[in-house]
């Protein structure tokens, strides 16, 4: 079922030149570089071909020329990702979206606003943010990561605790099939409920492997009347992880709060000009908005919990700018872990957020047992951690161990009833662990999904799904479906 | 068994209730080996939304598999059988200080796995969304029988392609919700109405209740709710919503209050013991006939342009202006043809009887203009139930 790339066609660039333009059509080694991985370093493959389209008239042309080649397509935006979604398939068209950037239609009384997959997260909050309204899902990378590729990987970020995911916030899509084809999906004008099957929200977090999203309707909210920022030290991950379960367990909803941990601190005080005490295990960080009465009110019941946990100190910004830093702070954590480490590998699980201190333990453990450093800076709120399995490339065998060391850590979260993503996606880099969160029959009946958009597999082909060539022949562990979960049934 | 169960118009041959989820998996196996048409019913609310099933040999009744299978309260999330009854789930979830926020017409009857196929969403989606905010996980019975799970159990997770999001409005055609899990929220301490309109006001034209409609959000005021109901002088009542900390709903009390005011209509504010709430929820899911419109948020000024020369003054409309859905039920003397005729014209509008009388059946079909998205639909059902056994001809299209 799977596309094939042919021996080069000495005509293919000609051929893609025609429908792109000679300068948006990439054929030179040395330009190709830079397409060769995205945010998940490790693994580098050249594309055979990367082309520029500029509307949905020419990524519709490139599927079909591709597919009149036989050669497999891995569109990307930004390549951003931490999960080799972007990555290539050895000689495949590559489509880059980094040109269809255009704010198409602002409509704020159906706040609304239409955008091509090209356009920069936060430039969507920085087009409406001046009249008071702003776009919810955001990822750490949003100044630089695409809509596309948000849409792609359902992303998440710190403030999707309260107010949800990509897939809460995007409308309609306009997606290019692999015929050629263009659907339209969804709510055209920001109506509800269109009718028939949730295809937006199948299409949402498919990893690019359903089609290329040309257009994009997203939903945009209005900016709260007020937004408090706390800001919380502890002894340990224990007490901090404590405070999380309680103001939850409080029925306290805060639009966001983040865990760093001490190594993370020492990180980010080293990065930024953050004023951070060195001397904590944990610190929490934490959003609290909505209406100036209720915010007053729940930060005060969030700081009762804070305290009763163990809180070492509590402070509040003192102005609008010492807010910005704390959160620019937390946003360039991965970047800063340059300063403490040669390498890193950035993790991505999720665990149910009462769970925090015994998982972070465990994880301490396996780090400990394996001789390497991990640092924890993640959206404690939900329970999505990013442990950063710190290495040394230069020392031999150490960066294999900290990939080991990372898939112990997604078992960790299976174990507690968790998921081996909560916003990187599968991608090349956990299509093998896919199969032990995931019966056969439960990716057999996501492969006909799949295979309802894309029947040939041309679209980002050898991601997300086990498969015996990605991961030997151990298709994964047996998960007992609800039935048997319940004690109805067995697997007879 | 239970011989009362009429779908659509349409009696089955057999009515089953499979025990226990297992069972389930078994009956719809065996049925879809044999040929039968099947379709699933949980408390049996919305038996007259959609048209009339092509073929219905069997029922399968859920409401037997009514059991929590794992709640956690520290982390908001619940995972129970399909055919518990939103009521039960209601008092499970109030024990802890929380709730689902999803609306329905009759609690004690509707099912979550019901809830969930019929995309069940009332008042509250203003502020809490919809099934598809809520929903985390899944496990279902696929047509042919395999069972099949798709999301989790944690409310953060994008692992996998998005099995729970496609059961959300399919209406059973995918196969049987077996479980469900769904992320639950807290109980607001206290909540209250305020209303804008009473029967001896001038009361507010369509377009000064969509006007206050845009005033809450740029106020920055957060309802859970806000609707406006018709009244015989084709005006309309409206109520907005608050909840949250008592501190909090009394400001944004007294907030909308004033804003009411600056629309020339008195204004005053209930407690939440009053009867505001349960008011809305009987003209929302009265009986048939009930046609639910969609448009785009900022249309219900045009809406109501346009259906107000098809309609009379026995006519109720109920609008929920910020989300963009107002609830129609005709009078009798009204032409339904012409009315859903002149709704679906509009590309960014739909219109679905909701509550479809049998007396309409015959020449009106249940959902209007086939999506844009048709030949992706039909693959999809086609790779889930090749055979077309699984609730044949009573949804959208055909599908």
């Amino acid at each position: 079922m799977q596309a094939q790339p042919l021996a080069p066609s000495p005509n293919l660039r000609e051929r893609f030149a025609a429908i792109v333009g000679e300068r948006n059509t990439i054929t030179e080694p040395s330009d190709l570089r830079t397409y060769e991985c995205d945010g998940l370093l490790g693994y580098r493959v050249r594309p055979g071909v990367v082309v520029l389209p500029a509307n949905t008239a020419e990524v519709a042309a490139c599927v079909e020329l591709a597919r009149e080649f036989g050669l497999p397509i891995v569109p990307r935006g930004a390549g951003t990702g931490l999960s080799g979604g972007a990555l290539p398939t050895d000689g495949c068209v590559m489509i880059g979206l980094a040109r269809m950037r255009a704010i198409l239609a602002v409509d704020l009384p159906n706040r609304a606003v239409r955008v091509q997959p090209g356009v920069i997260n936060l430039d969507i909050s920085r087009a409406i943010g001046a009249v008071g309204y702003y776009y919810a899902p955001d990822p750490s990378s949003q100044s630089v990561c695409t809509i596309g590729g948000n849409v792609a990987e359902n992303s998440g970020g710190a403030h999707c605790l309260k107010y949800g995911f990509t897939v809460n916030h995007v409308l309609g899509l306009t997606l290019v099939l692999s015929d050629g084809s263009v659907a339209e999906l969804g709510s055209r004008n920001g109506e509800p409920d269109p009718l028939g099957y949730d295809l937006t929200g199948v299409v949402v977090g498919s990893e690019g492997m359903t089609g290329i999203v040309t257009e994009v309707l997203v939903r945009v909210l209005r900016t709260a009347e007020r937004t408090q920022t706390l800001f919380a030290t502890f002894p340990s991950t224990d007490e901090a992880g404590d405070a999380v379960s309680r103001i939850i367990g409080a029925g306290i909803l805060p639009a966001a709060i983040e865990m760093c941990d001490q190594l993370a601190i020492e990180a980010i005080v080293a990065a930024t000009h953050v004023d951070w005490p060195l001397d904590v295990g944990a610190l929490l960080l934490m959003d609290v908005d909505g209406p100036n009465a209720d915010v007053e009110e729940t930060a005060a019941r969030a700081q009762t919990h804070l305290r009763a946990a163990g809180a070492l100190e509590i402070r509040a910004p003192k102005d609008e700018a010492e807010r910005q830093l704390a959160w620019k702070g937390r946003k360039s954590a991965f970047a800063a872990m340059g300063r403490i480490s040669p390498n890193y590998y950035v993790q991505d699980g999720v665990i149910p957020r009462k769970q925090i201190g015994p998982v972070l333990r465990e994880i301490a453990a396996l780090a400990a047992a394996a001789g390497l450093r991990i640092a924890n800076v993640f959206h404690a709120g939900d329970g999505n951690l990013h442990p950063l399995v710190l290495y040394d490339a230069r020392i031999p065998g150490q960066e294999h161990t900290a990939e080991c060391v990372g898939g112990e850590i997604l078992r960790v979260c299976l174990r507690y009833g968790g998921s081996v993503t909560g916003e990187h996606g599968v991608g090349h880099d956990k299509a093998c662990y896919l199969g032990e969160q995931f019966s056969v029959d439960d990716l057999a009946t996501m492969m006909r999904i799949r295979e309802t958009f894309d029947p040939e597999h041309r679209f980002n082909p050898d991601k997300m799904f086990p498969t015996p060539r990605l991961c030997g022949d151990s298709p994964g562990k047996y998960v007992p479906h609800a039935t048997e979960a319940s004690g109805a049934a067995g697997r007879g | 068994m239970n011989d009362a169960v009429i779908v659509a118009g349409v009696v089955p041959a057999e009515v089953v209730m499979p025990r226990d989820l297992d069972e389930l998996a078994e009956i719809v196996r065996e049925r879809y080996a044999r040929g039968s048409t099947f379709a699933f019913v949980g408390g049996g609310t919305q038996l007259d939304l959609g048209n009339r099933p092509s073929g219905l040999d069997t029922i399968v009744r859920t409401t037997a598999l009514d059991r929590v299978i794992d709640y956690t309260p520290e982390d908001q999330t619940i995972t129970v059988e399909a055919g518990m009854t939103l009521g039960a789930l209601d008092r499970i979830l109030a024990e802890q200080g929380q709730m689902l926020p999803l609306d329905a017409g009759d609690r004690e009857r509707g099912t979550i796995g019901g809830a969930i196929a019929a995309n069940l969403a009332g008042r509250h989606r203003l502020r809490y969304g919809t099934v598809k905010d809520m929903i985390v996980g899944v496990a279902i019975v696929r047509p042919d029988g395999t069972p099949s799970h798709g999301g989790g159990k944690v409310v953060k997770n994008v692992a996998g392609f998005d099995l729970p999001k496609l059961m959300v409005g399919s209406l059973g055609t995918l196969g049987a919700i077996a479980t469900a899990t769904l992320r639950v929220y807290p109980a607001p301490e206290a909540s209250a109405f305020v209303t804008g309109a009473f029967e001896d006001d001038d009361g507010f034209v369509a377009r000064d209740a969509a006007a206050l409609s845009a005033a809450l959000v740029r106020e920055r005021l957060e309802p859970v709710a806000m609707w406006a109901s018709s009244r015989p002088d084709g005006r309309y009542r409206v109520t907005v919503e608050f909840a949250g900390s008592g501190v909090a709903v009394e400001a944004q009390c007294r907030a909308c209050e004033r804003l009411i005011a600056e629309s020339g209509v008195s204004a005053r504010s209930c407690a939440s013991d009053s009867d505001e709430g349960e008011r809305e929820t009987r003209a929302r899911y009265a009986s048939a006939p009930r046609i639910k419109t969609g448009f785009p948020p900022a249309s219900f000024a045009p809406l109501d342009e346009l259906i107000r020369p098809l309609i009379d003054g026995d006519t109720t409309v109920l609008a929920y202006p910020g989300v963009g859905i107002a609830v129609i039920r005709p009078a009798a003397s009204v032409d339904h043809r012409a009315l859903l005729a002149a709704i679906r014209k509009r590309e960014d509008m739909t219109a679905v009887v909701e509550a479809m009388p049998p007396q309409w059946a015959a020449d009106v079909d249940a959902w209007g203009n086939p999506p844009r998205a048709l030949r992706l639909m039909r693959a999809l059902k086609t790779s889930f139930d090749p055979r077309g056994l699984c609730n044949p001809g009573r949804y959208v299209a055909g599908l």
